[in-house]
């Protein structure tokens, strides 16, 4: 069986990193450079870095931000945030990153993903899902949540897994930072509609809504909120998933 | 809950894992402890101390609290290897006053130059606040200052070596003895598991506001030095329990017959479990181990006989009474909410978004932990009586 992974995820706002609830109120979480290093003594599976102001003001200062952490980070990265073209997916390959998160450019220019794909490898690609429950179904969202769009969630995820993307990012803006658990229907619907590996994110807020979210078909779980407000951390969740039965990285 | 079928440690103790059998991996690296070939390890430490012996105005530092295990640390390097310390402490604020004379007896006796560090208050306040906040734990400055002030202190005096005491192995599954490595104190373990997953430069950034500016110097004595200036030291940081079988309960006779160091009271801990003097330097102690048991559901009780379970020195059935009696309210609880300026509802609040599932805390519990006997000596603020204000901005939290 595949080993499940626990993904931390750092969204970045200028030079440092922030948490916030429903894609809002934002704390500040640290410094990127060294949340990587505490992450990767902790050997995270995985990191997820997220540039929440990159779609909506353009450009930051991301790759230098980067090129400092890849220094770091001796585990996969991905990135995403404002990611527009192959161009943009080739510098931040360059400045270290194993994966991308293509979101709103998977929704406006869905070709993106298939070049990215293509050149690059699936296995470098993960198609982001902001999604919010509107009236009992899910409505796909893009812009850091500000865009409301008429995709249905499932088509969506056919869509997005035809044109090539290796991994499925699911995540709820309304769990988000609530620490309340996942939306395990929003995961549920996104697995059904695919074979590819879904990382649901959203809402985990203790061990055990890790667990609620493996047991729902999540590949891995990525989390924030869970390591920055709460005595946790990834060797913890790990030996947590463990006496679940699940198969983690061993240390 | 679940529990270890020889120590009792429950599932919600950190990184435990079971076997089969119901036997946790703590017993399991402890077993493999007794198969270490100590004499080798003994053979390697020698190396290490003649390579660093008299190649500075120190031989080593130890950093050193008064608390059992330093003071085993500091005793054997001096009797064993003649070494010429350096004797570094970093004061956490809440020394107790027999490991205040404990250590002061102790310098004394072996005769070694010692420095103290205390650093200021009101930092130490606002990080214990935001620590308490975001990780339940208001111990982030101990955490983390204990590990890095010596290390800054190396570089000042160019001073390499550095002793610390007991392995990790011994209490977590972070590291074990299974792989056979020495332990070594360095970055990469500060972060995992030392510093709550929180370095200087993001505690600063986190308290840091136009309101309330905090001098970025305020965090040096925090903050891991930089690898190239430990580099530059040629620096060598590890623990004295890599290289001899640590056993705290001889280590602390041992203490206790060559330099008349003494037992205390530990809080919330019958004394008859803790003759040999478990945490005793902290008076924050109780505090922090009724957090974890509100959150977890064990505390220092259940840990102290687990060690004695694994150690030959109680059996499971012995300890078992002590485990299922734990968990009282600690009156320093009262001192730790005037620290943090909160009321004990607004604490509550607090710990209760971070509980471990499965356990469940019963928060209408009233049993209290008897005082110990030098509470009234310690420094006290004033808390907020309870109703006053429950709507403060610190709430604004997880
Ligand atoms: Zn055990
Ligand atoms: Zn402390």
């Amino acid at each position: 069986m595949l080993k499940r992974r626990v993904i931390p995820v750092l969204l970045l706002r200028g030079d440092r990193v922030v948490k916030g609830k429903q894609f809002t109120d934002y704390r500040d979480t640290g410094n990127p450079v060294m949340a990587t290093r505490v992450y990767n003594a902790q050997a995270a599976d995985e990191l997820l870095f997220l540039d929440i102001e990159a779609t909506v003001t353009g450009r930051s200062r991301l790759t230098e931000i980067l090129s400092r952490v890849s220094e770091e980070a001796f585990m996969p990265f991905a990135v995403g945030g404002g990611i527009r073209t192959k161009a943009d997916v080739r510098s931040l390959i360059a400045a270290g990153a194993d994966k991308v998160v293509i979101t709103t450019a998977a929704v406006e220019t869905p070709e993106v993903v298939s070049e990215v794909a293509e050149t690059f490898g699936s296995q470098c690609v993960i198609a982001g899902i902001d999604v919010r429950r509107e009236d009992g179904r899910y409505a796909v969202y893009v812009r850091s949540g500000r865009v409301r769009t008429e995709l249905d969630l499932q088509e969506h995820v056919r869509n997005l897994d035809r044109r090539g993307a290796g991994e499925i990012l699911i995540n709820s803006i309304d769990c988000d930072g609530m620490m309340g658990g996942y939306d395990l229907d929003m995961l549920a619907c996104a697995v059904e509609a695919t074979n590819k590996p879904v990382i649901v994110c959203g809402g985990a807020g203790n061990f055990r809504h890790l667990e609620e979210g493996l047991r729902a078909g999540a590949h891995a779980v990525a989390c924030a909120s869970l390591f920055h407000f709460g005595d946790n951390n990834p060797p913890r969740a790990r030996a947590y998933l463990k006496n679940a039965g699940f198969p983690v990285k061993r240390v | 809950m679940r529990r270890c079928k020889r120590c009792h440690l429950p599932e919600t103790y950190e990184t435990i894992e079971f076997d089969n059998e119901g036997i946790c991996n703590i017993c399991k690296s402890t077993e493999h402890k007794k198969v270490i070939d100590w004499g080798a390890r003994k053979e390697l430490l020698d190396a290490l101390v003649e390579k660093y012996r008299g190649k500075s105005d120190y031989d080593c530092i130890v950093p050193f609290s008064g608390g059992k295990d330093s003071t085993f640390q500091l005793y054997y390097l001096m009797k064993e290897y003649k070494l010429k310390p350096l004797v570094v402490r970093f004061n956490h604020g809440f020394m107790r006053p027999t490991v205040r004379e404990n250590a002061e007896r102790t310098l004394k006796l072996l005769g070694a130059d010692f420095l103290e560090f205390t650093p200021n208050w009101k930092l130490v306040k606002r990080v214990m606040l935001e620590a308490f906040k975001r990780k339940t734990d208001f111990c982030w400055h101990c955490h983390s200052g204990i590990y890095t002030y010596p290390l800054q202190v190396a570089i000042r005096y160019n001073v390499p070596l550095l002793f610390w005491g007991e392995p990790l192995a011994e209490i977590s599954h972070y590291y074990d003895y299974l792989n056979d490595e020495i332990e070594y104190e360095d970055e990469t373990k500060f972060n995992m598991c030392r510093n709550l997953g929180i370095t200087a430069e993001d505690m600063h950034g986190m308290i840091d506001s136009p309101e309330d500016p905090v001098d970025r110097r305020d965090f040096i004595p925090y903050t891991y030095p930089a690898l190239k200036e430990l580099k530059r030291i040629q620096y060598c940081s590890v623990c004295l329990g890599s290289f001899i079988p640590w056993d705290y309960t001889k280590n602390s006779e041992i203490i206790m017959r060559e330099l008349g160091w003494k037992n205390d009271e530990l809080e919330g801990v019958p004394l008859e479990i803790n003759g040999h003097g478990e945490k005793i330097e902290c008076f924050m102690q109780g505090a922090r181990d009724y957090i974890k048991y509100m959150k977890r559901g064990y505390s220092r009780a259940t840990q102290i006989t687990a060690f004695h379970v694994r150690n030959g020195r109680m059996t499971p059935e012995q300890a078992l009474p002590y485990v299922m009696n734990e968990g009282k309210r600690p009156p320093s609880l009262d001192v730790l909410l005037g620290y943090l300026g909160m009321t004990e509802s607004e604490f509550n609040t607090i710990v209760r978004a971070t509980e471990v599932s499965p356990y469940h805390h019963d928060y209408g519990r009233t049993d209290e932990a008897p005082r110990v006997w030098d509470q009234d000596l310690w420094y006290k603020e004033a808390a907020p009586d309870a109703g006053a204000s429950n709507s403060r901005v610190y709430l604004k939290v997880v």
